[in-house]
């Protein structure tokens, strides 16, 4: 029997794979598929103070190996969410992570006040929405930024939290070090990287917002490199995502130093995408005489 | 809905850019497909497609025991999914979204245009007892498909063409608007174009009409969870916001929907 168990600051999670923030809601449509305690955890849909509209349609392109999003923070507000939908999760068998964002550091220290009074396990820091103009990945890129947000948010959070680095970065490892000393107590990476497509045909981007965010097996060599990067110069623990759709990728992150891993897009192409990829990191364990799932972080041969 | 893996009976092009896609649904499928509902198809053999295509459901077997496509080819994806043949199998997420409300003994206008007529036929097949009137309009002969199948249970069919190739020379809205001015309908289901759909929308509002209109979005997951698929729509008090194509239309009330953007 593999152990597929992993502790992320003192946070138990029965494997390492973690649905990630905006590809899963708050966890109702994919339990229509398989009961949502086979995952490690759930990260939910990004949840500002307010409820927001998001941005208009076409919200979604797809694209060679990959696919654009601007959504913008679609979602009900931190109440509704507190009140309507963790009563829903109550008993789910997994690690809830609220992952919050806002147009202001109050609105982010608000939010995380909220969920800290709630049963989730985690906050998850959106400080790298590519989607919105005000708020977002502007408190994600400057590593000053970084800092002031974490610390702010920090002392309104009671929750382990993890800080969500933005790849659309010059250094990442500067942003994960300020995050680090900001006080995060886990890093997750990355979130989508800025792109766009245009439709030749009417002369008009394709996505409304213009720009969106690229996800997908195509970023996944971007994300493996700076999970790497950021392994080699921060202690903290890191989720690594980007473009995880197979249990090798999963193995991939962890082995280029993540602890647990996100599985997002990869939803949408395959909803099983998760329980899958899960089955498959214990197949990899046994066929390669691992005992326990924790001995990948940071296996990297160099 | 359910993931259910389908071997292709059929996928012959029926018009120009136009295919007929029929597959075998697994003998433990026991869900019932509505007219207007969808199914999100995973291009086979295909890892650059990584999203599903929504398509929406043009007949159901007498049996339950097949499901039949119709769908355009308007892009890489679709493309690929035309060239696949007989035994081939396809990933199908199936039956998802809401479709149209069941009717009995109503005098309904079908209006369909283009690619939009497809699901409609579903609809007339299961409303064979209501006076079905079908407007379908295509661009021009080539591109015109299920005729005969229309005429097969519809009261009456009138078909349009935008250059007059086939059928009378109209706009499909324009076709719906006269066949209104002749006689009443309580109740219009179109599918179509935006720009279509508008017009139909304002059709019904100015007669008064209750109206369901089918309409399309860019998808992502096709089950409710990414928020890709957005339909602006305003309540009762005006107030607008948006709501998902897959899992809260993609059929809504033409009243509610928004157009101006």
């Amino acid at each position: 029997m593999i152990d597929l168990s992993v502790e992320i600051c003192g946070v138990r999670f029965k494997n390492p794979v973690i649905a990630a923030s905006g590809t899963y809601g708050f966890g109702q449509e994919y339990k229509r598929f398989y009961p949502l305690e086979k995952l490690g955890g759930i990260a939910l849909k990004g949840t500002t103070l307010k409820p927001r509209e998001g941005n208009p349609a076409n919200r979604i392109a797809e694209t060679p190996m990959g696919m654009l999003n601007a959504v913008g923070l679609q979602n009900p507000g931190a109440d509704f969410v507190t009140e309507h939908y963790l009563p829903l999760l109550a008993g789910c068998g997994c690690n809830l992570i609220a992952n919050i964002a806002g147009s202001t550091v109050e609105d982010y220290c608000a939010v995380a006040e909220k969920f800290s009074k709630t049963a989730v396990s985690m906050v998850e820091l959106n400080i790298s929405c590519p989607n919105v103009k005000q708020g977002g990945v502007q408190f994600g890129t400057r590593p000053e930024a970084v800092f002031d947000i974490t610390a702010a948010v920090r002392r309104h959070c009671n929750k382990p939290m993890i800080v969500k680095l933005s790849p659309n970065v010059t250094d990442i490892k500067e942003n994960a070090l300020a995050a680090q000393e900001g006080g995060a107590d886990a890093l997750s990476l990355i979130n989508t990287v800025t792109g766009m497509a245009i439709d030749i045909k009417t002369r008009r981007p394709v996505l409304a917002n213009v720009t969106g965010g690229l996800s997908g097996p195509c970023v996944k060599p971007i994300a493996l490199k700076m999970v790497h990067d950021v392994y080699c110069s921060v202690r903290l623990p890191i989720i690594g995502m980007g473009g995880i759709s197979r249990a090798e990728d999963a193995v991939e992150f962890m082995l280029a130093g993540a602890s647990a891993v996100m599985v997002g897009t990869a939803n949408f192409t395959n909803p099983y995408a998760c329980p899958e990829i899960i089955d498959g990191i214990a197949d990899y364990c046994s066929k390669n005489g691992i005992a326990k799932v924790t001995e990948l972080t940071g296996a990297l041969i160099v | 809905m359910r993931e259910t893996e389908c071997r292709i009976l059929s996928n012959n092009r029926i018009a120009e850019g136009i295919y007929k896609l029929t597959v075998r649904l697994p003998f433990d499928f026991n869900e019932q497909c509505l007219p207007g509902q969808f199914a999100h198809i995973k291009i086979p053999f295909s890892n650059e497609h990584i999203l599903r295509r929504p398509i929406s459901i043009n007949s159901v077997g007498t049996f339950n025991d097949t499901v039949t496509f119709v769908y355009q080819t308007v892009g890489e994806g679709t493309d690929k999914l035309s060239h696949f043949k007989e035994g081939t199998e396809l990933k199908i997420l199936l039956p998802q979204g809401n479709g149209f409300k069941s009717r009995e003994g109503r005098r309904i206008l079908l209006a369909g245009a283009g690619i939009g007529a497809a699901p409609l036929k579903h609809y007339a097949e299961t409303n064979r007892n209501n006076a079905v009137t079908a407007v379908l309009g295509f661009r021009c002969k080539e591109k015109a498909y299920q005729i005969n199948d229309f005429k097969r249970v519809c009261r009456e069919v009138i078909v349009c063409s935008d250059d007059g190739s086939i059928g009378i020379k109209a706009l499909a809205a324009d076709a719906a608007r006269e066949a209104m001015n002749r006689e009443s309908f309580d109740l219009i289901v179109a599918c179509g174009p935006r720009p279509f759909l508008r017009q139909i929308a304002r059709l019904a509002r100015e007669t008064g009409t209750e109206c369901e209109i089918s309409m399309e979005a860019r998808m992502g997951c096709g089950i409710g969870a990414c928020m890709g698929c957005n339909v602006a729509v305003k309540d009762k008090d005006g107030r607008r916001y948006y709501k998902r194509c897959c899992a809260e239309g993609p059929v809504f009330d033409s009243r509610e929907v928004v157009f101006d953007d």
